[in-house]
């Protein structure tokens, strides 16, 4: 079996407020995901949900177990190596898009960039949004000039400009319309068929059909994890017999 | 709505906005300490400046024989007016309130001898009182007390110019030297003073006991000049009449007819310096004040505008639920009166805090000068009560939708 | 971040907010405007203040001839006794010398007196005393003319008998009447007056300076006191601070002249100001403690407002900061960029600064009266301070901003 993208062992994230007890957002989570799948984690609010991805795309440090990226352990890294793998292993797409106001939408993808040690921004923040295809006349608009999909879009351009490993998504449709919707969720299939790991977190059981496995949370821990024979991924692991998989509704269809 | 209402829904509102509230207050506040303690320094470096200058003598009043004309130099001692006495220095001094003391003084030039040595210089007697009024300083030794001059002692308190060409870089103190030819003991040497303004070298004399240069060296019974020191520099002309007058009477000139027999002068040169630096600095001082009152007063007028910006939309929103325009401006006047109302005095107390703290710091007489105080406070206070409910009235007036669209 | 991108992004950030730019800004061009005008004016009303006190001849040394312990001394100010002996060994070519050879000597007045002479008109007389006197004179003692013209280097090298007298010898000689072309006799020797002093009043041990008659120093020496030495020189000096010097070069080169061995008294003395001279540097101390003081306030005061307002944007912009955080900003990223904004931005407003004090200083000017001075060291103090403030007010919160974990950032 191939080593696992990223892993996760006995995770568990507790918040403390003030002198409390605290409440338990995860409560040790462990789970392996290869190179090549594409992920959608679900569950009702406050399922943990949200809570695991940001522990997995390195936005924040669990209170205990940990997290391994590519066979390192990127838990216990300090801020500096930390900003490292945020940079260039793992890109994040927003529920809210957070593109910078009053900002272009090329200086907006440019933004990953800066923190490398690279002169030339403009060239790959365009590759990088022609990637996502986003239309060239708009390059020079800002976030309040763009409807929702294409601030999206922009978004995702933003994640990939440095070629990241994998690619994270906390809701990325909620805040669009049904038509805006199909058109990312189209974008992130297509990334995903061209190899990008994809680990997306939502409420919406049609985004999850999107995707080749499916985990479903419930206070705090992972209650199931099937695979989705009709969704995507072009993981080596969908070939695996061992897998524990259920089998396909009849109503799943690819939604293009 | 009712004015109390109205006050506690001002006040709530300041509380809520903290940071608004903050840099508001804030400008206020450094306008009105900035310019109270500006001023206050001002006021204590001033009189640091022209204090110096002061000693110099401003408020000395020099008496001398008439027709004795000291001429371009100090000592000079010409023709025979000899009316001027150890009395009258007493009397003028214990008699006219706008004297503070008087130092009576007799001088020649005489040589002083020491081992075969001998330096022609001013032999000066004076009251222990010279040490003040002339602002002398000893380097070495002491100077003569009351007991000295009371006793007529023989004791001398040398020049440094004569000290060292009498013993060149031994120490003179406890020696004995030949003023003219008595004998005397020195008890100490003057501090250098250089110069002075009309180029005499204040360095070359030595000093006596009155009484011993009056009855033991130069055998006379009359002065060569009183140094009279006024109270204050503002009384100098009353008490130059005064003592005129005074003495006058004492010689019985009235009487016969006569001129004054004495001259009365001051350091008018000096004086005028003194006051021409004083005034110089003062308007220094206000200068940099207004400058801060104003900039402080553009600063005010900066974040009241950012402030009143900000809360078009509340405007619109507090129409829209059915506030009248009045109310709006009601709560917005109350809400800069209250801000500058506590700014300011928040300003005045750091203010008075600052010139304290630099009080201690420079050892300078900082004082706050009231107008300042005034000045500032209500300078900010109008700024900011204007600049507060001007550009609230104007969105006052705007429709509810207007209002609530802006940015 | 690449230092090439630093200040574009810095750039961009103060853009994306003008209003709060404008605010940061004010804040310290406040400060600034200030500071301008509190150095421009204190230096001109410094300089002003130099100027007065010059009066009190600060930048004079007076070199007389006759050592301490010689019998007689001339020329002090006092009176010798005529008859009595006295130093010889002063010379015209001595102050010539000086006047060749030393540099730090701005102006050489030598002079010549013997006592008191007696000045007479008619049948008045007076006895006052009497100088003879160089052009340079009215220049090194700062003596005002009234009328008339005083001793000039023609009158000199002439030997003319032409005399410049003092208020009181008018008073004294000519009552109310014009003295201005009247025949005078000094000691017996026919004088013209040809110009009338301003009045110079007492000097600080109580002498009439006003009682003066100058005449041309040659006349003076050959005609009226039969003399070839002079009685002293006064020298002004170029720069106050070299007034020690200066008087050990001039008593250097006078040794050499006299021919006296080293240890041999001298025939001469110098004396300096010391007093006035400690006078003026403490006042001066005083003034320029004075300014630090307010300039410090002012920049206390500007620092105050960037970095509240820093503050504030900081905590306004905390999406913006956990976004840059999560696509991979070092936490050192952040604060340098937040560091540069506040730098960048108390740079720009110190600028404007700078500019409105100089419409300060105008104002001031206009207003009070006050002379300012602006110097490139104000410009630079300016700019200096600006930037400091800048990196001093920025600093906080631009930690604060590196601290900040991404995911609370995020969350709004």
């Amino acid at each position: 079996m191939e080593q696992a993208l990223i892993e996760a062992r006995e995770l568990s994230r507790v918040y403390k407020k003030d002198d409390s007890a605290g409440v338990a957002a995860l409560k040790g989570v462990s789970l392996e995901i290869l190179k090549g799948e594409f992920v959608a984690l679900v569950g009702a609010s406050g399922s943990g949900k949200s809570t695991l991805m940001n522990l997995l795309g390195c936005l924040d440090r669990p209170t205990t177990g940990s997290v391994i990226l590519d066979g390192k352990e990127v838990s216990g890294l300090d801020e500096d190596a930390l900003a490292e793998v945020r940079n260039r292993k793992v890109g994040f797409v927003f529920q809210s898009f957070n593109l910078l106001p009053r900002t272009s939408a090329l200086e907006n993808v440019e933004l990953p960039l800066l923190y490398t040690d690279r002169s030339d921004l403009r060239g790959p923040a365009r590759e990088a949004l022609e990637v996502v295809g986003f239309p060239a006349e708009r390059f020079n608009h800002h976030p309040g000039e763009l409807s929702g999909g294409q601030q999206q879009r922009v978004a995702i351009a933003r994640a990939l400009v440095n070629d990241p490993e994998i690619l994270f998504a906390d809701e990325p449709t909620g805040n669009l319309d049904s038509s805006s919707s199909e058109e990312i969720m189209a974008l992130f299939t297509e990334l995903n068929r061209r190899g990008r790991t994809v680990v997306l977190v939502t409420h919406d059981a049609k985004v999850a059909r999107h995707a080749g496995r499916v985990l479903t949370m419930q206070d705090g821990q992972i209650v199931s994890d099937e695979a989705n024979a009709a969704g995507n991924n072009t993981s080596q692991a969908s070939n695996d017999p061992g897998a524990d998989r259920q089998t396909p509704s009849p109503n799943a269809e690819n939604q293009a | 709505m009712k004015v109390v209402r109205s006050l506690r829904i001002s006040a709530r509102q300041l509380g809520v906005h903290r940071t608004r509230t903050t840099l508001s207050l804030l400008g206020i506040v450094i306008g009105v300490s900035s310019v109270i303690a500006i001023v206050a320094v001002g006021y204590g470096a001033r009189q640091e400046v022209i204090g110096r200058i002061q000693a110099m003598g401003t408020d000395l009043i020099m008496v001398t024989p008439a027709q004795i004309r000291p001429t371009g130099g100090r000592m000079q001692v010409r023709g025979t007016v000899t009316t001027l006495t150890l009395q009258d220095a007493t009397v003028l001094s214990e008699e006219l309130a706008q004297i503070a003391s008087a130092v009576p003084w007799a001088s020649r030039r005489m040589p002083v001898k020491f081992q075969g040595v001998s330096s022609t210089t001013t032999v000066l007697g004076v009251t222990p009182d010279a040490l003040d009024v002339l602002n002398l300083d000893t380097a070495v030794g002491a100077f003569h007390d009351q007991r000295e001059e009371v006793t007529a002692s023989r004791t001398v308190v040398l020049g440094p110019t004569v000290a060292r060409a009498l013993f060149g870089e031994e120490s003179a103190v406890s020696r004995r030297v030949l003023i003219g030819t008595v004998p005397f003991e020195v008890i100490g040497v003057l501090r250098p003073r250089g110069t002075d303004l009309s180029g005499t070298d204040q360095d070359d004399m030595v000093l006596i006991p009155l009484r011993t240069a009056l009855r033991r060296v130069f055998n006379q019974d009359w002065l060569n000049g009183i140094y009279l020191q006024a109270r204050s520099e503002g009384e100098m002309d009353a008490a130059a009449g005064q003592i005129r007058w005074l003495l006058r009477e004492r010689h019985r000139l009235d009487r016969i007819g006569a001129d004054d027999d004495f001259e009365i002068q001051t350091q008018a040169e000096l004086m005028a310096t003194h006051r021409e630096i004083g005034d110089t600095f003062t308007t220094l001082v206000g200068g940099i004040a207004a400058v801060s009152l104003l900039v402080g007063g553009v600063g005010i007028l900066a974040i009241m505008l950012m402030t009143v910006r900000e809360r078009t939309r509340e405007i619109g929103v507090r129409l829209s639920v059915g506030a009248r325009r009045r109310d709006v401006r009601t709560q917005f006047l109350a809400e800069a009166v209250m801000l500058g109302t506590g700014g300011g005095m928040a300003g005045i107390a750091l203010g008075l805090g600052g010139a304290a703290a630099l009080a201690v710091a420079t050892d300078w007489a900082v004082q706050v000068e009231p107008f300042s105080v005034v000045l500032s406070f209500g300078f900010s206070l109008l700024v900011g009560i204007f600049f507060g409910v001007y550009p609230a009235h104007r969105a006052s007036l705007l429709d509810p939708v207007e209002a609530l669209r802006s940015e | 971040m690449k230092k090439e991108h630093m200040i574009g992004q810095a750039l961009r950030g103060l853009n994306r907010n003008r209003l709060r730019t404008f605010f940061m800004m004010a804040g310290i061009m406040v400060g600034i405007t200030v500071l301008t005008v509190v150095l421009s004016a204190g230096m001109g009303a410094r300089e002003r203040i130099m100027e007065r006190v010059r009066v009190f001849g600060l930048e004079n040394l007076m070199v007389w001839a006759g050592g301490p312990t010689d019998q007689v001394r001339l020329g002090q100010g006092t009176g010798g006794t005529p008859g009595v002996q006295v130093t010889t060994t002063l010379k015209i070519e001595d102050a010539q010398a000086i006047a060749d050879e030393i540099r730090g000597a701005r102006a050489i007045a030598p002079f010549a007196r013997r006592g008191d002479s007696e000045a007479s008109w008619r049948d008045r007389s007076y006895t006052t005393p009497v100088f003879g006197v160089t052009p340079e004179w009215r220049d090194v003692w700062d003596w005002p003319l009234d009328r008339g013209s005083f001793i000039t280097d023609h009158d000199n090298q002439s030997m003319s008998r032409v005399a410049a007298i003092g208020p009181t010898v008018v008073r004294e000689l000519f009552g109310s009447e014009d003295p201005m072309g009247q025949m005078i006799q000094v000691n017996g020797v026919p004088f013209e007056v040809a110009g009338i002093m301003g009045v110079k009043g007492t000097s600080a041990g109580g002498g009439d300076m006003d009682a003066r008659v100058f005449v041309p120093l040659v006349t003076y020496m050959r005609r009226v006191a039969n003399v070839d030495y002079l009685s002293g020189i006064r020298v002004q000096v170029r720069d106050l601070r070299d007034m020690e010097a200066v008087a050990a070069d001039i008593n250097a080169l006078l040794r050499e002249r006299h021919n006296l061995a080293p240890g041999e008294p001298a025939d001469f003395r110098i004396t300096t100001p010391t007093e006035i001279t400690a006078m003026v540097e403490e006042m001066q101390g005083t003034f320029n403690l004075f300014l630090i003081v307010v300039a410090g306030i002012a920049l206390v005061v500007g620092g105050v407002v960037v970095a509240n307002i820093m503050l504030v944007s900081v905590s306004e912009r905390r999406k913006e900061i956990g976004l840059r955080r999560a696509v991979g900003a070092k936490p050192r990223d952040i604060r340098g960029q937040f560091l540069m904004e506040s730098t960048g931005v108390t740079l720009l407003g110190g600028i404007a600064g700078i500019g409105l004090g100089i419409v300060g200083n105008l104002v001031t000017k206009w207003l009070t009266g006050t002379p300012v001075l602006l110097t490139w060291q104000v410009l630079a103090a300016g700019v200096l301070f600006s930037t400091a403030v800048g990196v001093v007010a920025g600093l906080h919160p631009a930690r604060r901003a590196a601290a900040m974990a991404p995911v609370d950032a995020l969350r709004s």
